[in-house]
């Protein structure tokens, strides 16, 4: 008897143990995952469901047991509420503006640093290095570079036109403008997980493709997205739930303006909660997202997702 | 374009952003131990205050000036002012505030579930002569001394004087009307190459409110009435929007921009003629190059009466579950002395300290800009010329969400003023809802 049957041996004993008639390793299985469920529960779960609570009262944060029960009368105003609609259409704005760029640019950038070009090792750090600023130095960056009469581009521009635009100030430009900033900041996380993805593709399958005869596009259609499909899955997904949750750039930058049109469903749930102290409402506005986040999550899965 | 053009600018977003990146951190309060009490105090100050209210902190610890016979210490935590009032209602919603904290007056009504009144822990009946009237109304609401007040901090108008040199205007009689006022700004526009009028240095709305109020309350107009519904929509409204719609329209005193601190830039840089700014913008004017003067702000036109808007910063004891009543009649203790004996609060901050004897001591008239700013503010005060920024009962009064449509006034991003107006209308209205 070899070492391996030894082992399994040993393995199949233990599993048939059992503490109270539930089997050895189900209750160390539930005993290693305690703490974790410890923490997600006080943390994650109680918070949730507290705010779930709260987004059904006219809360009082002072005196929470007086807190008056509303039932949806939050939800329902809020779906009249056309500053709410205003903020949604912003951040809708905002992820169809930043979540294509932030995909295609983050395979692009990847694909092309792949390929044998020079100098590709300074390409990657130049790429990922905007990605390990905080959001606080990213958008004091920005400001300088965005300043209508006193930045970055507006310096250059003066010498080719007499009157540059106002890139935070004009209610055209401003969110484009949000826009291409989080792209800039964020695309070296994506193209990390691409170019990882892209080089687990074993070369095999290229050295087939290419004995059929197959060009380029076709190799990539067929041989490099199936293969990075679960790695553009999970990159799509969760660019959707972080742009969806924008906040500190138009927080920081314009205060959602001008004109509202840099508003979006965090900050005006930041705004209702924290400056009006509704936060009955603001919970109810939280909750509308995380729903919105469910719906986009399970679409991609459908799209792009596969059985396996 | 100077080095210090990044300086103001760049020091508000990176407070604002700074509190995104959530490095502001909240502390706990720390209990009196045996041998002495240990008071935690909030505060907001930034800018060429914060090193003052450091000082004066400093100097309490250090001298120990009260009567009592234990060891009481000041543990001073600073918070951005874009911060400092979520985290403070964030805490008092715990039930664990600090021992004292810095609140604006506006607030006093709106959060009065918050604050213990001052008058729980020490007779104010004796200490009210410590402070002048205007300043003892400021903290009285509803018939409660709800803080101790510490200053009033008006609004005033500022200018350079080269520019006006420049324009052809003479730089030491600064406008003192509304005819000399427009005369200015027209030269100005005309004569040079500069911006006449920024409405506030900071181009917010909050900032906007406090020249546009001040416009609106001289030509009669109310802002609430007695119900708290908003009324500033009315005539005198509408003609002090139309005028701040031209200023940056027809009148080409101000370019339509919404772009922040456009104003800090431009005035500090040299580019802009006149703004309109609190008693707190000495401390950044007397760092930079420029030549700048001060003139009262009762300019507007139509005037029926001197009215100018402020607000002051109060002390308050916020509501805590774990004070005993000897701390917090030591904290009382504190907050008075605070707001009583630093004369540097007006000399070197550059408020109207709310203390009676300080306006008479030497530091506070030795103060360099004495004769510039404070001198001419102390004559409004004395001639009753302030109107206090509104204490709302619900909401929060100085979000930028109540003012954007000012901005976007300014800026042209409606079809008119009036539009503008009928937004600002709804947006405080929204705002006030419980």
């Amino acid at each position: 008897m070899g070492l391996r049957n030894r082992f399994t041996t040993g393995e199949n004993e233990r599993a048939q143990q059992t503490v109270f008639g539930v089997r050895k390793e189900t209750v160390e299985g539930i005993a290693w995952s305690l703490p974790y469920l410890a923490v997600f529960s006080v943390f994650l779960i109680w918070p949730a469901l507290k705010g779930f609570y709260m987004s059904l009262h006219n809360w009082d944060p002072f005196v929470p047991s007086e807190s008056e029960f509303i039932g949806l009368e939050n939800y329902i105003e809020l779906f009249n509420d056309p500053v709410f609609w205003d903020a949604m259409k912003g951040t809708i704005y905002f992820v169809a503006l930043s979540v294509p760029l932030l995909v295609l640019l983050g395979l692009g950038l990847a694909l092309g640093v792949n390929k044998n070009v020079k100098g590709k090792t300074v390409l990657r750090a130049i790429y990922f290095s905007p990605y390990i600023l905080t959001v606080a130095v990213v958008t004091l960056i920005w400001s300088e570079v965005y300043s209508e009469g006193y930045g970055l581009i507006n310096y250059y521009l003066g010498f080719v036109m007499s009157d540059p635009p106002g890139w935070l100030t004009s209610t055209n430009l401003a969110m484009p403008a949000l826009a291409f900033m989080t792209v800039w900041w964020l695309v070296g996380f994506n193209f990390v997980i691409f170019l990882a993805a892209r080089q687990g593709v074993p070369e095999r399958l290229y050295e087939a493709a290419r004995l059929d005869g197959a060009s380029t596009w076709r190799a990539f259609k067929d041989v490099t997205l199936p293969q990075m499909r679960n790695s553009i899955l999970f990159v799509v997904i969760i660019q959707f739930i972080l742009q969806f949750q924008v906040f500190a750039q138009p927080f920081v930058l314009t205060s959602g303006g001008p004109r509202g049109s840099t508003d979006t469903l965090v900050y005006y749930l930041y705004r209702s909660a924290f400056s009006q102290h509704q936060y009955g409402y603001g919970a109810a506005i939280g909750y509308v997202l995380v729903m919105i986040l469910v719906v986009i999550a399970l679409i991609n899965f459908k799209v792009i997702g596969t059985n396996d | 374009m100077t080095s210090n053009r990044i300086s103001s600018k760049s020091r508000r977003r990176f407070i604002k952003a700074a509190g995104v990146a959530g490095t502001a951190s909240i502390a706990g309060c720390i209990g009196g131990g045996s041998s002495g009490y240990t008071i935690s105090f909030w505060e907001l100050f930034s800018g060429g205050e914060g090193p003052v209210m450091e000082d004066i902190v400093q100097k309490f610890n250090d001298e120990q000036p009260l009567d009592v016979d234990e060891e009481v210490t000041i543990d001073r935590q600073r918070t951005p002012w874009d911060q400092y009032y979520n985290n403070l209602y964030t805490t008092l919603a715990g039930g664990s505030g600090p021992d004292l904290a810095v609140m604006h007056a506006a607030y006093l009504r709106a959060w009065n579930k918050t604050i213990v009144p001052m008058d729980n822990y020490i007779d104010t009946g004796e200490i009210e002569g410590d402070y002048l009237d205007n300043h003892w109304d400021l903290v009285s609401v509803e018939g409660e001394t709800r803080a101790l007040p510490m200053d009033l901090h008006p609004v005033g108008m500022y200018y350079n004087k080269a520019i006006f040199e420049e324009a052809g205007l003479d730089p030491e009689s600064p406008p003192t009307n509304w005819e000399e006022f427009k005369a200015a700004g027209d030269a100005i526009a005309e004569e040079t190459d500069k911006w006449a009028f920024s409405q506030t240095p900071y181009n917010d709305g909050f900032g906007t409110w406090r020249t546009w109020s001040t416009f609106v309350k001289q030509q009669g107009g109310e802002l609430f009435d007695s119900d708290w519904n908003p009324t500033f929509d009315g005539q005198a409204g509408q003609d002090t929007s139309e005028l701040f719609w031209n200023m940056t329209g027809d009148m080409e005193w101000s370019p339509q921009t919404t772009e922040a601190d456009w104003g800090a830039n431009a005035f500090e840089n040299g580019d802009l003629g006149m703004t309109m700014n609190g008693t707190w913008y000495v401390a950044t004017l007397e760092e930079s190059d420029i030549d700048w003067g001060f003139f009262k702000p009762t300019i507007a036109p139509n005037k029926t009466q001197d009215q100018v808007w402020t607000d002051g910063h109060t002390i308050v004891m916020p509501r805590s579950q774990d004070r005993d009543d000897k701390k917090s009649e030591i904290a009382a203790e504190v907050a008075h002395w605070l707001t009583t004996e630093n004369p540097e609060w007006g000399a070197r901050a550059g408020h109207l300290p709310a203390a009676a004897d300080i306006r008479e001591s030497e530091v506070f008239q030795n103060a360099s800009f004495y004769d510039k700013t404070l001198s001419k503010y102390l004559e409004m005060a004395e001639e009753d010329m302030y109107f206090y920024h509104p204490k709302v009962p619900n909401g929060d009064p100085n979000s930028e969400s109540w003012y954007q449509w000012l901005l976007d006034m300014w800026g042209h991003n409606y079809e008119s003023s009036q539009e503008a107006l009928n937004d600002g209308v709804s947006m405080v209205n929204k705002g006030l809802e419980e």
